[in-house]
């Protein structure tokens, strides 16, 4: 095979050469009838990218005896070939040594020859078997415009997800009703059909993808200037880009989609209004439930601070805060057993109180006069003190419980965490302790 | 608890993309807190690497936000006090710089609950390409601060100072500074009354002098001028150059004036007027040469 091209199009090669580097590690070259083409897969096999450059690209274009062609090449090494193509003026790519090496001639201005000999891997191509124009739903638009979509995200995000319905895009970094980190930011971009030049979608779909295979694309469109076209079906099918230009460049991406029995949905997590409790509202609520729902809670309170036992600091200073959780989990077992007297006897006020208090433990460590209210809070609900009663009301307005709680995340994991319990015996478990019964072993 | 905020004019949406950048450069994470008529920004040295001062900005509401509505969460307190990541709210607010290439319609900031709470930052952007608007949406995750623990989060006081100075090149003086921390650690700021300023950077081979005269003298107060007479002599004060080059370095606004407070041997009290009710502050504490 010997081809040879000028240099306006060996840079659009380089082009695609860099932007097919982004996708994966290896270059597919293949040669038949209809051109040149160029592929690349990334290694988990979630992105195909093909570009196709036509015939009439090149000056001349020699095939093979057998009519096509096809290798296998590092990309690493093809990419320094193709670095600085500005003062390329002509290109001529061969394959020599019994088809074992690719020649890259880059003839330069000032008559200046650049040779490359690249060796190729393997005689191998890749084709996919996904259908490219039976898609639902498709979308053209200018590459500036998906520019500016993928700039209006960072450039360590790792997904994208489009959602289009009969007349609004938006793209977003985040599936909506999917759970995020903590310290994450979505965001999200909202267009109107309009802004493209070809929109249309069937029926509404949300669709996730890698972003980086898309940029990578996007880099070679804004080479050609070229509209980019998306073709897509819904989640979990492929997801298609392509880039057309005067029938000499086609080029196709293949994505493959997060399908939507990987990601667990739940309302918690759409957006709605940080509202504040009514107060009346809340008390008719307690009142008119049932003991058994409280129980449940209680108890539930009630590992919660047994686990976050582990979470409390290596070693306890006078924080308040510290030291409950561990107090707690000394006396866990009589409130247990304590648990259906409570039920029974206590008024209503003091139970609810004591579930408040539960609750709000972050603000209660800092505000309540301390002595004994962990054991107020969760077993020995009558004496409760009533001079506690206006703060704990001032508390219920708090909608938001986890703000305080997530400070506990950064606490260091206790060593010997049992010896700073009041429950411990300093001589108990020391090696000289005395010796109950003799050893059974006699090998001595 | 509540808070919804718009604005319309593009001046004052930069102006805002500015804080949030200087904050932004300055610490990883800042304090917002609102209140019926004020917000304010800050960010301490706990929050951030040693070398950043103490910064805090009081926008008024009025002046930014046509609209501003703020609901505590209960009607008895004053504030929603609220910790973020300065870079996310930065990040957010970025597509507010809106050079030649966008022009943006409005911004709203919106507290929500989405899994945890959010200020949701709603932008409505023009682009070139296109003359439809574009919504852009971050939600920026917020911490929200129990009022029990407001007590560390109060905005500070600007310090008494003996003389105010004020300096009308900010460009000068930041890379005046940058300058000097490759000299010294320590920076003495002299300010004397008769508006001359004076920037000492001392070294074992060398001692730098700036001096800036005629600086703009802002009068102090009037119980403070009756002891003027005895304050004839120069007010001096040395504060850590890493610090101060951190704070010039940091700030992304447009101001050029500066005005340098100095109390003796306590602190330097830096104050850049954005506009009347919009003021960024900071304080350097003085180090022992």
């Amino acid at each position: 095979m010997k081809c040879t091209l000028e240099g306006g199009n060996a840079r659009v090669i380089a082009k695609a050469i860099q932007s097919l580097s982004k996708v994966g590690k290896e270059l597919f070259i293949e040669a038949d009838v209809n051109g040149l083409r160029m592929r690349s897969i990334n290694p988990t096999a979630s992105a195909v990218a093909n570009i196709s450059f036509s015939r009439c690209m090149f000056d001349t274009f020699q095939l093979p005896a057998i009519g096509s062609f096809c290798c296998k090449i590092a990309m690493k090494p093809c990419l320094s070939v193709f670095r600085n193509m500005k003062q390329v003026e002509y290109c001529e790519l061969s394959i020599v040594g019994n088809q074992s090496k690719l020649k890259v001639n880059l003839r330069c201005k000032l008559e200046t020859t650049k040779q490359a000999v690249i060796s190729i891997m393997d005689e191998l191509n890749i084709t996919s078997n996904v259908p490219t124009d039976q898609s639902l739903n498709s979308i053209r638009g200018d590459h500036k415009l998906f520019m500016e979509i993928s700039n209006s995200f960072n450039s360590s995000e790792e997904e994208l997800t489009l959602e289009a319905t009969l007349d609004t895009l938006s793209a977003k970094n985040y599936i909506e009703g999917a759970r995020v980190n903590d310290k994450f930011m979505r965001s999200q971009l909202k267009l109107k059909h309009s802004e493209f030049e070809h929109y249309q979608v069937a029926e509404g779909s949300v669709v996730t993808f890698c972003i980086k295979e898309f940029r990578s694309f996007l880099l070679f469109a804004e080479a050609l200037n070229a509209p980019m076209t998306l073709e897509f079906d819904d989640a979990g099918s492929p997801f298609l880009v392509k880039i057309k230009k005067h029938n000499d460049i086609e080029c196709l991406l293949i994505l493959s989609t997060l399908s939507a029995e990987d990601v667990s949905i739940s309302d918690d997590y759409r957006p709605q209004e940080i509202t504040m409790r009514d107060p009346n509202n809340t008390a008719q609520k307690r009142k008119s439930s049932t003991p058994g729902p409280e129980i449940q809670q209680k108890r539930r309170l009630a590992e919660d601070t047994t686990l976050s036992d582990l979470d409390t600091s290596l070693f306890q200073f006078r924080n308040r805060r510290t030291e409950r959780p561990s107090e707690a989990a000394s006396v866990q077992p009589a409130r247990m057993l304590a648990d259906g007297d409570t039920i029974d006897v206590v008024d209503e006020e003091a139970e609810e109180e004591a579930m408040l208090l539960a609750v709000s433990d972050a603000m209660e460590a800092s505000q309540i006069p301390r002595p004994s209210s962990t054991e107020v809070c969760f077993y020995n609900t009558e004496d409760a003190p009533p001079t506690l009663m206006p703060e704990d009301n001032n508390e219920e307005d708090e909608s938001i419980p986890q703000s305080p709680e997530r400070e506990r995340r950064h606490r260091v994991r206790t060593i010997f965490s049992r010896c700073f319990q009041n429950t411990y015996v300093p001589r108990e478990p020391s090696p000289n302790s005395q010796v109950y019964a003799p050893n059974s072993d006699t090998e001595d | 608890m509540k808070f919804y905020a718009e604005m319309l004019d593009v001046l004052y949406m930069r102006e805002f993309h500015a804080i949030a950048a200087t904050l932004a450069k300055l610490a990883k994470d800042c304090i917002m807190i609102l209140a019926q008529e004020q917000m304010h920004f800050i960010v301490n040295e706990e929050h951030c690497s040693t070398s950043s001062p103490l910064v805090w900005v009081s926008i008024a509401s009025k002046d930014y936000f046509p609209e501003f509505q703020m609901t505590p969460a209960r009607p008895e307190q004053e504030f929603i006090v609220l910790v973020m990541s300065a870079m996310h709210l930065s990040r957010a607010l970025a597509v507010l710089r809106s050079g030649s290439s966008s022009s943006v319609h409005s911004c709203k900031l919106n507290l929500k609950q989405i899994q945890f709470p959010c200020i949701s930052v709603i932008a409505s952007v023009v682009s070139p390409s296109s003359s439809e608007p574009r919504e852009v949406v971050h939600d920026v995750p917020v911490t929200v601060v129990p009022p029990s623990d407001w007590i560390s989060y109060m905005l500070p006081k600007v310090p008494n100072t003996q003389i105010v100075l004020g300096i009308p090149s900010l460009r000068l003086l930041r890379s005046l500074i940058d300058k000097l921390k490759n000299i010294s650690p320590s920076l003495i700021f002299h300010g004397s009354t008769a508006g001359e300023l004076n920037l000492v950077a001392e070294s074992d081979m060398a001692t730098i002098t700036t001096r800036f005269s005629r600086v703009l003298l802002h009068k102090p107060d009037q119980e403070q001028s009756e002891v003027g007479a005895e304050a004839e002599a120069d007010v001096s004060c040395s504060v850590d150059t890493r610090k101060a080059s951190a704070f010039f370095n940091a700030l992304q606004l447009p101001n050029e004036e500066i005005m340098i407070g100095i109390d003796s041997e306590r602190c330097i009290c830096l104050q850049l007027d954005i506009r009347s009710n919009v003021v960024l502050h900071s304080i350097l504490p003085a180090v022992c040469i």
